[in-house]
């Protein structure tokens, strides 16, 4: 980790603060051996998905898609032992920075500390363009998973994007307005 | 050889065999037919119906496992096929796994194979355009491969006539370079692919821009409601199979049609072994089949064959087809069977973005996107590369992969990828490649696949004139897409290997000269005249079109020149 890193990343946890999630990153490696979720990773991998991708308005959230219990199953069929360990890695870094933050680990934060922590590593990520931190290149790409686990799911297909399995034709042009959402399929 | 079960010679005798059931093995197979000859369909796959067996067609998102993404385990056992965008985990069942169909690369070759009863007319993007005068010209103006037999005159009523049964759907543009076809109602644009036609045919007057044409029933007509086949639903879910029948395959249209004639056999999980020659006559007397199952070895018999085993697997059953006549393979006194082997030249895509138009969108899956037909040397040569490309495009509004402005977290973000985002353009070339000499396939001395059949050794590569190609796609697609209002232009080079394309062609040429090419100008061989190659084996060059129509067009037009002959007693 280059000087350079830690001062960019402590900056978004704001002045005052000496938590860096790459650090925390990087003395949790040793703790993750195993490269299946346990039951408590899931239940935290659902309240990371639910802040990303919150119930809102009526419409459903991560949880109510069991985003979490698809990635469990999808990265057991699909993903090398590697990315399900950095995957994991990912989520246990999200918690311990919480504790270290808060002094709480993830699931008993309250919604605004929640949001507030998942922002800074958002930003991070943004910020961390030249992949050259893997904490942040790792929320990432959690972050995907997510995304695709909620909008390819029955809740998330059919109430927060438009449905159509049988369109019946082609339209080149319709008109749109803000607010219409997009087709599942885009 | 396994267990020799010669039946009686009188029942496994028909008029006509076919090899293969896939594009052109199935318009083979119904032309036959309907010219009331009884016909033996050989196809190494297993039988797939129509419908019944379009096991994922139906299946939302969300029924798969993995939402249509491959298992790590199939796609470490399928390192090729794996790379071919149309493999997933909706699909998977109508492509042949690597590891039970085996091949040799002398150089990286993506050989993709559906082995099964329609062959890849089930999981094909169903693009579908003629050749032009150009492109039948092509070798002779410029001095490559060797003239072509036929011209486009030759082949336009045959296009026509399988245009008609297949139903295609299209805009008629009136283009010499592309000509127009008998056409069902075209697919629309959308708002930002026709500002970019506007803008690039205002400003480039040699270059046309239009809807693509598909093999799509965008309004089907008397003949396809016949077949069993209805109008396209747009779900673009077509290669899992068409449960409405709306795109052209062997299963949905020429294989049952011919089944109705009463003159049709199939017989699935016979993996054509060879061609049987007799020295006396100077003929193919027939087939011999190893059953895929069982391993066991029978022979079929038949006046005439026809070789549509898809262009590579053609060469590898006539190279396979020795006598003491054909030590080399089955009509090659010239040595050239298996050479002059070429593909397209898929190497360049460009992405790009464009602004505005925010207040349209569109509806419905198109299974079409926007073409340009070749615009490089078509009257003469102009560039310091052989030939041409034809460039195609589609725009799209951004979906929920995207990032959005602000934050990725929150209601906001989640609001925000509802939805569409701004608007993106796709483009890609589709190159002609020059077959030449050392593009070849050939068998393997020592090793063979599991049906006791030597393995194919593929041995082509791309050239400069490829890589030149493609940089001057770069420059004028770059151009054309600045013409057009794009921003943030990006070019990108595929870095794929050959037959990723899966156009795959050549190594059975047509010519005029038995001693520059293996078939006459009705694809018969010049050395054993009742075996004819229609499938992609027999193209002389490769063109810039899809080439899967003109398969088509060739084999019904063989087929009324073998029954033609048939009927003199030339056969
Ligand atoms: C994803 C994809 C997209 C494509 N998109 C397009 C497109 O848009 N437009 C276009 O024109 N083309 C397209 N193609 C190519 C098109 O599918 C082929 O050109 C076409 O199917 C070739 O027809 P064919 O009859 O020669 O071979 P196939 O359709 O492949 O049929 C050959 C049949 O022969 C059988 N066979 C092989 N060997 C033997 C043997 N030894 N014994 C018995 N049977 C045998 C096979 O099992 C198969 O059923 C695409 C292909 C793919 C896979």
């Amino acid at each position: 980790m280059k000087r350079r890193d830690v001062l960019r990343t402590l900056v978004f946890f704001g002045v005052g603060s000496l938590i860096n999630p790459a650090h925390i990153w990087m003395s949790c490696s040793p703790k993750v051996d195993r490269d299946i979720m346990d039951e408590g990773q899931i239940v935290l991998l659902g309240e990371i998905a639910e802040t990303i991708l919150p119930r809102h308005k009526g419409l459903p959230g991560a949880k109510d898609a069991r985003v979490a219990q698809f990635i469990d199953q999808h990265i057991t069929d699909c993903y090398t032992g590697q990315e399900r360990l950095d995957l994991i890695q990912c989520i246990i870094t999200i918690d311990e920075t919480a504790k270290a933050r808060f002094k709480k680990s993830f699931v008993r934060l309250g919604a605004k500390q929640r949001f507030e922590l998942l922002q800074a590593f958002d930003r991070a990520a943004k910020a961390n363009k030249d992949k050259e931190n893997i904490a942040y290149t790792n929320y990432s790409k959690l972050r995907s998973l997510i995304v695709f686990g909620f909008f390819t799911s029955e809740p998330g297909m059919k109430k927060c994007l438009r449905y159509a399995a049988i369109p019946g034709k082609y339209s080149g042009q319709i008109a749109y307005k803000k607010g219409d959402k997009i087709w599942e399929f885009n | 050889m396994v267990n020799l079960n010669i039946k009686g010679k009188k029942d496994n005798t028909y008029d006509a065999i076919v090899i293969g059931s896939g594009i052109s093995g199935g318009w083979a197979a119904k032309e036959f037919c309907d010219k009331g000859l009884r016909t033996l369909v050989l196809e190494r796959g297993k039988n797939v119906v129509h419908v019944q067996d379009y096991t994922t067609a139906m299946k939302s998102p969300w029924e798969f496992p993995n939402r249509g993404k491959l298992p790590l385990k199939i796609k470490e056992d399928n390192p090729i096929l794996s790379r071919c965008y149309a493999y997933g985990e909706d699909t998977k069942d109508l492509f042949s796994d690597d590891k039970n169909h085996p091949y040799l690369q002398d150089k990286p070759f993506d050989w993709i194979r559906s082995y099964q009863v329609g062959g890849k007319s089930l999981t094909w993007a169903r693009q579908t355009q003629r050749w032009s005068t150009y492109d039948f010209e092509g070798p002779l103006r410029d001095g490559y491969a060797v003239d072509w037999p036929i011209r486009y005159e030759d082949l336009a009523p045959w296009y026509s006539y399988v245009e008609r049964f297949a139903g295609i759907s299209g805009n008629k543009d009136g283009l010499d370079t592309l000509p127009d076809g008998e056409f069902l109602q075209p697919w629309e644009m959308n708002v930002v692919e026709k500002s970019i036609q506007q803008r690039i045919m205002s400003h480039y007057k040699d270059r046309n821009v239009i809807i693509g044409r598909c093999a799509h029933l965008t309004k089907p007509d008397a003949i396809h409601l016949q077949q069993g086949r209805s109008q396209c639903m747009a779900r673009r879910l077509c290669r899992r199979g068409c449960p409405f029948g709306a795109y052209f395959s062997s299963n949905a249209s020429t294989l049952p049609w011919a089944a109705r004639t009463g003159n049709l056999t199939i017989r699935p999980d016979a993996v054509v072994h060879s061609i049987i020659y007799d020295e006396e006559t100077g003929r193919a007397t027939g087939v011999r089949i190893i059953d895929r199952l069982t391993k066991e070895a029978t022979e079929y018999f038949a006046h005439v064959i026809f070789v549509n085993a898809s262009a590579l697997n053609s060469n590898q059953i006539l190279l396979n087809s020795t006598s003491s006549r054909f030590p080399n393979g089955l009509g090659n006194d010239n040595g050239l069977l298996g050479k002059y082997v070429a593909f397209h030249n898929y190497l360049g895509t460009i992405s790009a973005k464009i602004d505005g138009f925010q207040d349209s969108y569109y509806y419905g899956r198109r299974p079409t996107s926007i073409v340009m037909p070749n615009f490089r040397n078509v009257h003469k040569q102009e560039t310091d590369f052989l030939r041409g490309y034809m460039v195609f495009y589609s725009a799209k509004r951004g979906g929920w992969t995207r990032t959005v402005e602000g934050e990725q977290l929150g209601s906001d973000y989640k609001e925000a990828l509802s939805e569409p985002g701004d608007w993106s353009v796709f483009m890609m070339m589709q190159g002609e490649t020059i077959p030449k000499e050392q593009s070849k396939v050939h068998l393997s001395k020592d090793q063979t696949d599991q049906w006791g059949i030597p393995l194919l050794r593929i041995d082509v590569d791309y050239d400069d004139n490829d890589t030149k190609m493609r940089d001057d796609f770069f420059s004028e697609g770059t151009a054309m897409l600045e013409k057009a209002g794009c921003r943030d232009i990006k070019t990108r080079d595929r870095k794929q290997n050959p037959g990723l394309d899966i156009h795959e062609m050549g190594g059975v040429r047509m010519g005029k000269d038995p001693k520059t090419s293996l078939l006459n100008g009705f694809n018969q061989m010049h050395e054993c005249p009742n075996v004819f190659v229609t499938d992609g084996a027999c193209m002389t060059s490769t063109s810039t079109q899809n080439p899967s129509l003109t398969f088509m067009a060739l084999t019904a037009r063989a087929v009324d020149h073998a029954v033609k002959e048939m009927k003199k007693g030339n056969l």
